[in-house]
């Protein structure tokens, strides 16, 4: 009879225990409710988020196609792809979703195809049950355990080759709390593509096992080709707008160190994960197989270019896309260009000033010569003989209360002139470096020398045009 | 699947048959009607067998015997005349068991016989069955795929040209078929074994792990897995025809796949 009350007991505990169990969210949601096909969309387009507070089962029909389409200008390649394009289809579901997938290998095709989806839990994830000949249709099914952005690719053998063809995608498993809303979001995919000719050889291109073996590729690009991003093809946004781009790397060798120029990503979901992103990101590494999503407010308006920072990819293999943002212009926040000053590295021998000598007015009196040669001296000499004329001790000589200058007006125009090198000792101090020679008309010349007579405690000496044009020694040239 | 049919050949008159053919021949190469005996020898198989997979040695050559192969794929001519004697095989009347739907599509007529314009290409869209029932038909059989694959290394004259053959193959969309005999035949002197269609083995899938990898072990064509028993990782062309033999199966049809049959030495 103990036993018995005692029985009872648990299991009234038990019941108690599930019912409480049950309205968690975790236990109704991943029931499944109804059934939806899943909308695709082609790069760079990305399906609509998904609003539904549910799991459902979902129908997904990806068609494999074989076909013949642009690489880069005048370039065509056979490619393999997940719907027609590369990359393949996006696909978007929601975690604990059930998800029918249909793979259909056209008839046309040559090969047999098969999908590896990096979202799926189990042995060669969906490949092993999807190896489809030509003309034919696998169907099989999985839940989504796991919310994250993920890459799909055939993964029938050779696995590199079909990849390299372009057969890889993207598919996202949302998390159960959802996605935040954003203005923009955008599906790029990176890939190398390996031809028989060089990049840029006409005609149709043919798979180049060799190169593919070696990791040689002749094409790094975006969303299957050079160009797909760029001109008209560029991804567009308002200012203000927030942007989220979704970031693949099909490979099948290369990593892409992703980079929009001119932008920081407020956050970065490395590696696709949901969970917490980084911030303030300026390059974020993206594996091949792997994805990662990111988020910025594009501010100001222009054109933003999208990369793998391995640069050569981008600038000689087509690993470039772009951002176009318009919108009117802020200029707290970036001011364009203000001003176009020469740029002076140490050790060179001749500088040629030539925007600042167009414009250069024209003394009358010391005063004149002591405002405009300041000008000029910020502009010419600041950098290394300092703003406040004390230099840098061991490389520059000072010229504030400088022995050398003192009543030594001829040899000041030469060596502003004519530059100077080797050992030197001002105020005591040795230095053994080199000034360029200065490109500076006589009326510069006469300014800025009078300038530095005529500060840091110097001796207030006057140099005038007739002084310049008696002891200068390299005679003004225009070069342009 | 294993073969299990039959060959049904008469050894006596077969023989009778070679002695002669080999008596009136003036070339290296011994035919036979469109056959051609392709000599006794061993190649490297690109997989082990199922049956050699407990043995984890490293790949060894196969012996293959001398055997009698079509010189060209069987055309849509010869598969008509076929059709016309066992009108179990018209497209009409095939069993639905022994094939897909797309079985012979390509024969458009009202009739559902060949265009006359393709009588001379390849046959394709014919199931394993209905093409080993060809070949019973003729008193011959769909070759091994040890076979098929020894003739196509054509005793290793020319692999890398080979290779760059099958792989252009690969790599353009399809196009209209070509007829047979389009090209040189390899030294063997079969013609057509690479750049054309692909074809039917009689062991197509015997080489391969079952289509689900969950209780195969590691050994199947999936992913970084499909090289753990290859013979030679960049023999890239070798990978796509094991696959593509792979996702058959004895009912399936496609436009590309064809066969040829063969035939004992003895």
């Amino acid at each position: 009879m103990k036993k018995i009350k005692l029985l009872a007991l648990g299991a009234a505990l038990c019941m108690a225990g599930l019912t409480q169990a049950a309205p968690t969210p975790k236990a109704t949601s991943s029931k499944i409710t109804g059934q939806e096909t899943a909308i695709l969309t082609d790069a760079p387009a990305v399906p609509p988020r998904i609003t539904r507070k549910h799991a459902t089962k979902v129908v997904v029909n990806l068609e494999v196609k074989e076909l013949e389409g642009r690489l880069a200008d005048g370039v065509s390649y056979t490619f393999w792809t997940f719907g027609g394009k590369v990359p393949g289809k996006f696909i978007r579901i929601r975690e604990g979703d059930e998800v029918e997938f249909h793979l259909n290998n056209h008839p046309d095709n040559k090969m047999p195809h098969n999908i590896d989806l990096h979202a799926v839990t189990g042995p060669g994830g969906g490949a092993a049950a999807s190896l489809t000949a030509p003309g034919h249709s696998s169907v099989f099914s999985f839940k989504a355990l796991n919310p994250g952005l993920y890459v799909y690719h055939c993964a029938t053998a050779p696995v590199a080759m079909h990849v390299a063809n372009g057969m890889y995608g993207l598919i996202l498993v949302e998390p159960k709390e959802g996605m935040s809303k954003v203005d923009h979001e955008f599906y790029v995919m990176q890939g190398d593509f390996y031809t028989q000719g060089k990049n840029g050889e006409q005609g149709l291109q043919a798979f180049s096992m060799t190169k593919a073996i070696d990791e040689k590729p002749d094409y790094v690009v975006f969303n299957g080709s050079a160009g797909s991003l760029t001109g008209d093809n560029a991804l567009k946004a308002k200012k203000g707008d927030t942007v989220r781009l979704y970031v693949g790397v099909g490979g099948p060798n290369l990593t892409s160190s992703f980079h929009v120029i001119g932008e920081i990503f407020d956050k970065v979901n490395h590696e696709g994960s949901t969970t917490s992103p980084d911030k303030n990101v300026q390059t974020t590494m993206i594996p091949a197989g792997g994805a990662a999503y990111m988020e910025f407010k594009v501010n100001v308006p222009g054109t933003y270019i999208m990369v793998d920072h391995s640069l050569t990819r981008a600038f000689n293999k087509g690993a470039l896309g772009m951002l176009k943002v318009s919108g009117d212009e802020d200029k707290t926040l970036y001011s364009g260009k203000m001003t176009d000053e020469v740029y002076l590295p140490e050790g060179t021998s001749m500088r040629n000033t030539g925007v600042a000598q167009a414009q250069a007015p024209t003394a009358k009196t010391k005063a004149d010569r002591i405002k405009l040669g300041e000008g000029i001296y910020n502009t010419n000499c600041a950098a290394c003989h300092q703003t406040t004329g004390v230099g840098v001790p061991q490389a520059f000589p000072p010229l504030a209360k400088a022995d050398y200058l003192k009543g030594a007006k001829p040899a000041a125009i030469k060596a502003v002139t004519g530059g100077l090198q080797g050992k030197l000792v001002v105020n005591g101090s040795e230095y053994n470096g080199v000034m360029p020679s200065w490109s500076l008309s006589d009326e510069e010349v006469a300014n800025v020398l009078t300038y530095i007579y005529n500060s840091w405690g110097n001796d207030g000496d006057e140099v005038t045009l007739e002084d310049v044009k008696q002891h200068r020694i390299t005679p003004v040239k225009h070069e342009e | 699947m294993k073969s299990k049919h039959s060959t049904f050949i008469s050894t006596l008159v077969l023989s009778s048959c070679l002695f002669s053919a080999v008596a009136v021949s003036a070339e290296d190469m011994v035919r036979v009607e469109d056959m051609v005996l392709v000599p006794e020898g061993s190649f490297t198989p690109f997989f082990l067998k199922k049956d050699d997979i407990t043995n984890s040695s490293s790949v060894a050559t196969t012996a293959v015997d001398a055997f009698w192969l079509d010189a060209t794929p069987v055309t849509n001519r010869k598969f008509q005349a076929f059709v016309n004697k066992h009108p179990d095989w018209h497209k009409s009347n095939i069993k639905k068991i022994f094939t897909d739907s797309h079985y012979l599509e390509h024969w458009q007529s009202t009739q559902g016989s060949a265009d006359s314009a393709d009588l001379d290409k390849p046959v394709v869209n014919v199931s394993w069955f209905a093409a080993a029932a060809y070949c019973e038909a003729q008193d011959k059989r769909l070759p091994s795929t040890d076979e098929w694959e020894y003739t196509l290394t054509d005793n290793d004259r020319d692999t890398e040209n080979l290779q760059k053959q099958i792989m252009a193959w690969y790599s353009v969309p399809n196009k209209e078929l070509p007829t047979v005999r389009s090209k040189p035949a390899n030294g063997f002197g079969i013609f057509d074994m690479a750049g054309l269609i692909w074809e039917w083995t009689a062991d197509f899938n015997s080489y391969m792990a079952p289509p689900d990898s969950r209780n195969s072990g590691d050994k199947n064509l999936f992913c970084g897995s499909g090289s753990l028993n290859a013979s030679n990782l960049s023999d890239y062309a070798a990978f796509m025809r094991y696959s593509y033999r792979e996702s058959l199966k004895g009912n399936f049809t496609g436009k590309n796949l064809g066969f040829r049959c063969a035939k004992d030495a003895k």
